[in-house]
């Protein structure tokens, strides 16, 4: 693909003034993937799904029909999307053996009502219960800005797919952080939108308690221009909210002035090495943060988050833990089997736990429109990599990345991720966190930090 | 934390319950993760909360 072609909106203007098909988009993407299959972001390449939608838009377009926003722009999916004549696989061998879907999930249907080009599902750690897409069963995706590198998880797949350029745009799901996570270890933008505002209907659950999804893209325009087509309610989501669409897109360049801001300190800085420091009083200086605030009880936000993942995912998994326990991934399978196991009152504590701390962050947000938090400890870590080290305290790697996404992603905030590049390094994210669907506020700031020269996906380049 | 002998029995009686058995090595693991969450569980389970904190099936923000 030509450097014109890795936004969306640059595909999408391109495609619309004639300058070039959207086969010709379909084949350049596809030959890309094949190119890069190293990295092993994709389980699934839909090529003859999308040479289909790419023919069916140039007849549009050759019929001189409107276009639709995202016409001719090419995207891929986590595979626990359902995507119509593929097995949703949701990185789990245990369901391999699992039929085709047999109709898209609804966020894939409005892509395709969108106008975007599928290209495939991406990998990702199985059954979403990890945060650096090291699976046992089908291999490891590696980081584009340094391939011996974690992309992060468990929407690996989706964000190396973004960084490497292969395509403009992705979906994942985020239920602890599986959208920030590797947002932030891969230097690309992610936002994962308030709990409940996107529906969920088709794509394949972990913790209905907090699964979201949402979109990685390259820069802010296309990330919000891809969450407004994403819009809308679903009544077969039981925690899709019914609001309308409230579009973002043009609210962008009204930039970041007027919004009060606060830089969390106290657990965000506590768990943060020296990089994701950096990256967030960076992002704070930026943005005129007024100051450097607590959030009362996030430790046991982080807790009660962890406790309810592992009850919530291993009750989901429980009758197969017991009868096929050697189809699961070694490396979440005790993990899982242990939550299945727990009394419920720890569960039904857990969920009482979350009203209070929801209340704890909307008092905040009376003094704050914008709260300002690093999205991992650290940088990309090595793949297997056992510990990494935050300040003084040497932690185990897997469950650890997420220590600074759980608890927000606890309360359902909105979040865009932003990335930084400390000098020399690696990228770093940086969560900008607003009160219950203000995604506006999230993306308005990322805009003006991208603006201001501080955010940059630097797409296609190594560090 | 709970003592972990307490912990022990308790999972014993809950795989029982469940009907799910383990080799000696994925018990050892399965422990650990167990003795995770009982710690984890320590920052929220004993909090006082008021009788209107109550979990909800659906959350909703």
């Amino acid at each position: 693909m030509s450097a014109e072609l890795l936004t969306v909106s640059a595909c999408a203007e391109a495609f619309s003034r004639g300058a070039v098909s959207a086969r010709e988009i379909a084949d350049s993407t596809l030959a890309r993937i094949g190119q890069a299959a190293g990295l092993n972001a994709f389980v699934a390449v839909t090529g003859e799904r999308m040479l289909a939608e790419a023919e069916r838009i140039d007849r549009a377009r050759a019929a001189g029909k409107a276009l639709p926003p995202l016409a001719a722009v090419p995207y891929a999916v986590k595979n626990l999307f359902d995507v119509a004549g593929v097995t949703t696989l949701a990185g789990a061998r245990l369901l391999a053996s699992n039929p085709p879907a047999v109709e898209d999930a609804v966020l894939v249907s409005r892509m395709h009502e969108a106008g975007a080009l599928l290209a495939g599902t991406l990998n990702m750690d199985a059954l979403a219960y990890g945060f650096t897409t090291e699976n046992t069963h089908y291999g490891a995706t590696r980081n584009p800005r340094d391939t011996d590198r974690s992309a992060g998880g468990s929407s690996g797949g989706s964000a190396a797919a973004v960084a490497a350029g292969l395509l403009p745009f992705s979906l994942g799901s985020d239920t602890n952080g599986s959208i920030r996570v590797p947002s932030s270890l891969c230097g690309i933008f992610g936002l994962k939108p308030t709990y409940g505002r996107l529906p969920r209907s088709g794509s394949f659950p972990f913790v209905d308690s907090f699964d979201h999804l949402g979109p990685f893209a390259g820069n802010t325009a296309d990330l919000a221009l891809v969450y407004d087509c994403l819009q809308g309610a679903d009544r077969r989501d039981a925690a899709c909210a019914q609001r309308p669409a409230e579009p973002v897109a043009a609210q962008l360049g009204r930039g970041a002035i007027g919004f009060r801001v606060g830089r969390l300190a106290g657990y965000f800085d506590e768990n943060a090495g020296t990089e994701a420091r950096w990256a967030a009083q960076a992002a704070a200086q930026i943005l005129a943060s007024e100051a450097d605030v607590e959030l009362p009880g996030t430790a046991a936000a982080r807790a009660a988050a962890y406790v309810i993942t592992a009850a919530e995912g291993g009750a989901l998994h429980l009758n197969d833990l017991r009868l096929r326990p050697e189809e699961f991934e070694p490396l979440s399978r005790e993990r899982l089997l242990a939550g299945a196991m727990l009394p419920a009152v720890w569960v039904q504590q857990a969920q009482r736990y979350r009203r209070r701390f929801l209340q704890q962050a909307l008092a905040l947000f009376r003094h704050f429109d914008l709260l300002i938090a690093p999205a991992t400890p650290v940088t990309a870590p090595l793949l297997n990599q056992p510990e990494i080290q935050v300040g003084e305290k040497i932690l185990p790697t897997r469950p650890n990345l997420g220590l600074l996404t759980q608890p927000i992603s606890f309360i359902g905030l909105p979040v865009a991720v932003v990335p930084l590049w400390p000098a020399g390094q690696l990228p770093i994210g940086v969560q900008l966190i607003a009160p219950p669907w203000r995604e506006d506020i999230c993306l308005r700031a990322a805009y003006a930090l991208e603006r201001a020269g501080l955010a940059n996906a630097r797409i296609g380049q190594r560090r | 934390m709970a003592d972990e002998k307490v912990l022990d029995n308790y999972l014993a009686a809950a795989m029982a319950l469940h009907g799910v058995e383990v080799d000696e090595q994925r018990l050892m693991q399965l422990r650990q993760q167990f003795y995770l969450l009982d710690s984890l569980a320590g920052h929220f389970i004993r909090l006082d909360y008021a009788i209107d904190e109550e979990p909800a099936a659906v959350y909703r923000l």
